[in-house]
């Protein structure tokens, strides 16, 4: 189970609201690479995982995840503050603004709304593993992008955060990637999946 | 007493849920006294039951490990039960 901190991972403090920002920055919260998408991948895959070591590192960068939503919430809730009709519409911000108003709600910056379709629990370690990693780089190219646009140093600050956050944690799953190949048999990583074929993992070790 | 894991991890959810129900009463009644006075009298009760328990049985969070090796990703995790030869 879980329990609420009440403090960020890392500080924000926006001085001056950007709605058209936010509106990329949202992509982090609900988009296709997203930190929500990221915490429901890795929370979901930990179960069938047989791998203790991998299930810790499921279990503790997914709760990171959670963390990470919260600031890319609170980036996009800060850019959006006290906004006028005539500054909505201006940033383009007016096709979520009637929708949502100024509430925060998980969508890419294509205005999509979040989507299960964007990630995989697939039962298969190797398989998971590799999406795991594969999810970390997509998040960071993201973040990579975000930064391409963002101007303001009280943004910029958090969103680098995010993106060494990325890195950090492609690392780890390689860590991960490491103790399940440890696990399978040399001559044929892919001989049978130790997640399913438990007969087969116990007569071939 | 000496409990077995999960006799202590009982308590330990007992006194957790219990817990959390004043913390939800209290986030909708600030001012009500009996109910604060109530959840500091429980709060000591269960930092008892969460250091008897990570000191027999291994930490509940990876910030309480008492053992000196990395006793937070040992087995069981919660859902794993006692078909997979868990206690």
């Amino acid at each position: 189970m879980w329990e609420y901190e009440k403090k960020l991972q890392y500080p924000v403090n926006i001085k001056n609201p950007n709605p058209a920002l936010a509106k990329i920055v949202m992509t982090q919260y609900g988009g296709p690479d997203g930190e929500l998408g990221a915490a429901l991948r890795y929370l979901s895959q930990r179960y069938t995982m047989p791998y203790k070591e991998v299930v810790g590192i499921l279990t503790d960068i997914g709760t990171e995840e959670m963390a990470h939503q919260e600031i890319v919430c609170t980036i996009v809730y800060q850019l959006t503050r006290n906004l006028s009709p005539e500054e909505i519409m201006a940033a383009g911000f007016d096709a979520y603004f009637v929708d949502h108003t100024t509430g925060i709600y998980p969508v890419s910056a294509g205005g999509i709304p979040f989507n299960a379709m964007a990630f995989q629990s697939k039962g298969d370690p190797l398989t998971d593993i590799f999406e795991d990693m594969a999810a970390e780089q997509k998040a960071r190219t993201t973040y990579d992008n975000i930064l391409r646009f963002a101007d303001d140093p009280d943004v910029i600050d958090p969103i680098r955060f995010l993106r060494q956050r990325e890195i950090t944690h492609f690392q780890r799953f390689g860590d991960g990637l490491r103790v399940i190949q440890d696990n399978l048999n040399s001559k044929n990583f892919y001989g049978y999946n130790p997640a399913y074929d438990v007969n087969l993992t116990r007569s071939s070790s | 007493m000496n409990m077995t894991r999960r006799e202590l991890l009982k308590k330990l959810m007992d006194i957790d849920f219990v817990i959390h129900e004043t913390v939800l009463y209290l986030d909708g009644h600030p001012n009500n006294k009996k109910a604060l006075d109530y959840y500091k009298t429980v709060q000591e009760e269960q930092k008892e039951i969460y250091n008897q328990y990570a000191t027999q049985f291994g930490p509940v969070t990876a910030e309480n490990v008492k053992q000196d090796t990395w006793t937070w990703i040992n087995e069981p995790w919660p859902w794993q039960n006692e078909r997979e030869g868990n206690e």
